[in-house]
């Protein structure tokens, strides 16, 4: 009995001395002191080393409020985050569940047999390619932290499609009229949803781009085209004012929450990432102007719901073809009335909304698989390109993403970088089996678009990861 | 004195009497006129004439006249025998054979035969093995899919599964396969002038057999055209030799059985090219959602399908009421099941328009029916059981006709 009462009365002793310096008078000092004997045994000299390691620093629990105790708390939990080994483990320390929690609670959700699944998710505002929102394109660049230059990038002139073109033009044409003869002849076709026949005159043109290019161009043969899929993203933007009006203010624990959903027409994924356009240390990654809109999303017009976080760049984790080169988006259902309702300019302005957003998303759920996230920023930036059409006008954007984080203003000083191109007309009319006032610009920007080399390849690209682990995500 | 609760309290009488003081007599301000409104002129909502605004009456549907009967503008005497892409031949290939004249072959054509493995693309295999899995495993679709049902334990309720649906994997090996068909373009360069390829196109075929109108109805997923038309894959001996073939006999049944019977319709050719007379149909792939279907089945859906583009390619090139044809027309046929992993391939040579009996000349049909392009998938993301020989047959079938 006399072994058990003596360690007994050491765990005591040890435990009054603790809680003793932790009173009041001790709280800034907190030193242990050691019996001799004890000292004498850690001090050998095996302890001891060339340079001083000396512990991490950590602030006192003086008050869970103190700015500094908030801030160290956070840094802890992105190391954390950073440290998780796949994708599926950072979504689901996000979203704040045990881990593959989502795989049973998703079914569930599906179902809406299970309402009270419905009360533990967050508030998160709906993005939509074109949000049917006046003046909204600021708004835009401020959640995404995006500087917009009104032309493309001067490196695509270097680039030589002409022979391409010329190999293409007629048969694109021949194209847009049977695409057109056949809509016109089947009123069922027709009748499917508004966007139809945009739809199948990119079919047509990925198609032939395809035909015509793929055999010479590596990239292009084994790119991976998705028809039709999701392609959704999430972030958190801090700093907008406090709402005390009915329903609150609204936020998750990490800042106001936005959520994009969209189904583009075409996707065009390849194995390796696109070369940067310009460099993160220019001027324009650091200093450009960015408007400032501090709105809360409910004063600007945007609708709430409750639902969890959801990251898809087009692909489930695991998928070689990991980095976009070009996307197809077509609105034609969106843009249906706009122009009566908004006017001609806004419908420019959302254009080019459009074109800031549905980059911006892509590239960060892109960055989300490659295990970077909203507090972990990218090591390399990474670029898209995305062409928008309603079937008669085509844009085409260029985006540059710098910097994941578009919520932590400060602590990354890198802007996004936009650049669109004029919005330009494929063709008059067409008329007696004839495509009047066909513009070749168009057919040419979108073979620069597909035929410019992903050549990123002696790079680390997903620092943040274990390779060896890859499952699916949900 | 000592501040007690009962000092403290407030006295209500002499609260009563300061707000008496104010509020007992009220306070009638001075009308006055807004600046603006003194020069406006004053209407009296009484006097003003109303607008009557009526809402607009949509007809009662219970009052309409129906349109079904005799009276519908569609209305014919004769009946149609309507042939759907969900028809189910319940004799298969023996009945379609009835039906379009055919004398059968289990194999490919030799023409086809010897195209097989003469084009290749770079890393082909792996490329397609790649397209399985972008299908089967890393597609992000997250949909319900059909209820679990075991027959041994009928009783047993199985949790509902979401994921990727078959229709969807479907989709995108076909769609993957043809493209990557399509770059022989880069060996062949005469393939990108040639070939088209036309998505979701709807056909419509007119015919008579023994008497009876077959309408034949469908549509074609990705239909391959060409500007140049198909050879023959039979010779003329052997075309002549068909007239001594008997076609089998499916007595007691007729080989209308499973067509539904319908008064109301219109006879008319549409084909997915439109107005297009240049090009003529090369290739039809198609994917079947139906999982019930046997293969003899779906190759007899593949042959209805092959004739009636075949007839209207036939009424286009040389006139509607043509009889005798002085070449005879083929088309070729890729089916995929429901779940994209086994390939029905099918060649069609239409020799003679006279369906009034079973006598004469026959038209050919090749059937390669069962390919398996794989058999399962992991857990850890590899196709097991991968046939290269599936997609050597699909490069045959485009390069065909060059």
């Amino acid at each position: 009995m006399a072994a058990p009462t003596q360690t007994m009365s050491k765990v005591f002793f040890t435990n009054i001395s603790k809680i003793l310096l932790r009173r009041d008078v001790f709280r800034h000092v907190r030193v242990q002191y050691l019996r001799t004997s004890e000292r004498s045994e850690i001090a050998q000299e095996s302890e001891y080393t060339d340079e001083p390691q000396y512990p991490s620093l950590e602030p006192v629990l003086l008050n869970t409020k103190d700015p500094a105790h908030v801030a160290y708390q956070q840094k802890l939990w992105i190391d954390q985050l950073r440290g998780k080994p796949t994708v599926q483990d950072k979504l689901d320390f996000i979203r704040w569940r045990p881990k593959d929690a989502w795989r049973e609670i998703r079914p569930k959700m599906k179902d809406q047999r299970a309402p009270e699944v419905w009360k533990h998710c967050p508030y998160l505002f709906r993005l939509h390619p074109i949000n049917r929102v006046v003046n909204f394109l600021p708004y835009q660049q401020y959640i995404t932290r995006t500087t917009l230059v009104n032309r493309l990038p001067e490196l695509y002139n270097s680039m030589d499609v002409e022979p391409q073109v010329e190999q293409i033009k007629t048969l694109f044409k021949e194209a847009l009229i049977t695409e057109e003869l056949r809509y016109r002849h089947d009123a069922r076709l027709a009748a499917q949803k508004p966007g139809a026949v945009t739809c199948s005159v990119l079919d047509q043109l990925v198609g032939l781009v395809m035909q015509a290019c793929g055999s010479k161009h590596d990239h292009l043969l084994t790119a991976k085209v998705d028809n039709e899929t999701r392609q959704e993203a999430f972030w958190f933007v801090g700093g907008f004012p406090k709402r005390e009006e009915k329903g609150g203010h609204l936020q998750t624990k990490y800042g106001m929450a936005f959520q994009y959903k969209a189904k583009p027409w075409y996707l065009i994924r390849t194995r390796d990432a696109l070369p940067q356009i310009v460099s993160r240390d220019d001027t324009l990654s650091t200093e450009a102007e960015v408007p400032e809109c501090k709105y809360h999303p409910v004063a600007v017009g945007m609708t709430f719901y409750r639902d969890e976080f959801s990251m898809v760049p087009g692909f489930k984790d695991g998928d070689t073809n990991a980095f976009g080169l070009v996307q197809f988006h077509e609105c034609c259902e969106q843009t249906r009335d706009l122009t009566e309702r908004f006017g001609a300019k806004e419908v420019e302005k959302l254009w080019l909304g459009h074109g800031i957003i549905s980059s911006f998303s892509w590239l960060l759920s892109q960055a989300f698989y490659q295990g970077f996230d909203h507090f972990n920023d990218i090591t390399y930036p990474l670029i898209t390109q995305s062409v928008i059409t309603n079937g008669q006008y085509w844009q085409f954007f260029t985006y540059q993403l710098n910097s994941t984080q578009a919520s932590t203003y400060g602590t990354s000083y890198y802007r996004n970088i936009c650049w669109a191109g004029e919005r330009m007309k494929l063709y008059d009319c067409i008329e007696d089996d004839q495509v009047k006032g066909f513009n070749d610009d168009v057919l040419r920007w979108c073979l620069k678009f597909m035929l410019r080399e992903p050549l990123l390849r002696n790079i680390e690209r997903n620092p943040y990861i274990s390779t060896s682990q890859t499952g699916e995500t949900h | 004195m000592r501040l007690t609760l009962p000092l403290q309290k407030q006295h209500i009488g002499n609260a009563f009497k300061r707000l008496w003081k104010y509020q007992s007599a009220l306070k009638v301000q001075e009308a006055k006129v807004p600046k603006p409104w003194v020069s406006m002129e004053i209407v009296d909502p009484i006097l003003k004439p109303k607008t009557r605004y009526e809402p607009f009456k949509s007809p009662d549907p219970r009052l309409c006249p129906k349109v079904n009967g005799k009276e519908h503008p569609k209305w014919n005497d004769k009946v149609a025998y309507r042939f759907t892409p969900s028809t189910k031949l319940i004799e298969g290939e023996k009945q379609a054979a009835l039906l379009c004249k055919s004398q059968v072959f289990y194999n490919l054509p030799e023409q086809l035969q010897q195209l097989t493995g003469v084009a290749k693309i770079k890393d082909q295999d792996l490329l397609v093995e790649n397209y399985i899995l972008q299908a089967c495993r890393w597609d992000p679709m997250y949909e319900r899919l059909p209820k679990l049902y075991d027959r041994e334990r009928p009783n047993r309720v199985f949790r509902r599964q979401y994921g990727i649906t078959d229709r969807r994997k479907s989709h995108v090996i076909i769609h993957n396969l043809a493209r990557l068909a399509s770059t022989l373009a880069g060996q062949y360069p005469e393939f990108l002038q040639q070939r088209q390829h036309i998505y979701n196109s709807y056909f419509s075929c007119p015919m008579e057999n023994m008497g009876d109108l077959i309408l034949i109805n469908g549509t074609v997923h990705i239909h391959i055209t060409s500007k140049k038309c198909l050879p023959a894959f039979a010779t003329d001996a052997e075309v002549t030799a068909s007239e001594n073939h008997h076609l089998a006999d499916i007595f007691p049944l007729k080989q209308t059985i499973d067509l539904s019977k319908e008064n109301i319709y219109t006879a008319e050719e549409q084909i997915g090219l439109a107005g297009r007379t240049d090009s003529h149909p090369h290739t039809l792939l198609t994917r079947n959602p139906h999982y019930t279907y046997i293969d003899s089945q779906l190759n007899s859906k593949a042959m209805m399908h092959c004739m009636a583009h075949c007839i209207i390619e036939a009424h286009r090139m040389y006139g509607a009421d043509v009889k005798q044809l002085p070449q005879p027309i083929t088309v070729q046929h890729i089916g995929v099941n429901h779940t994209g992993q086994v390939f029905y391939f099918t060649a069609f040579q239409l020799n003679t328009l006279d369906f009034s009996s079973h006598d004469g000349v026959k038209n050919f049909t090749w059937f390669d029916g069962g390919n398996e392009l794989f058999s399962d998938i992991t857990k850890d993301g590899n196709v097991v059981g991968y046939n290269p020989e599936v997609f050597k047959k699909v490069l045959a079938f485009y390069l065909n006709g060059l």
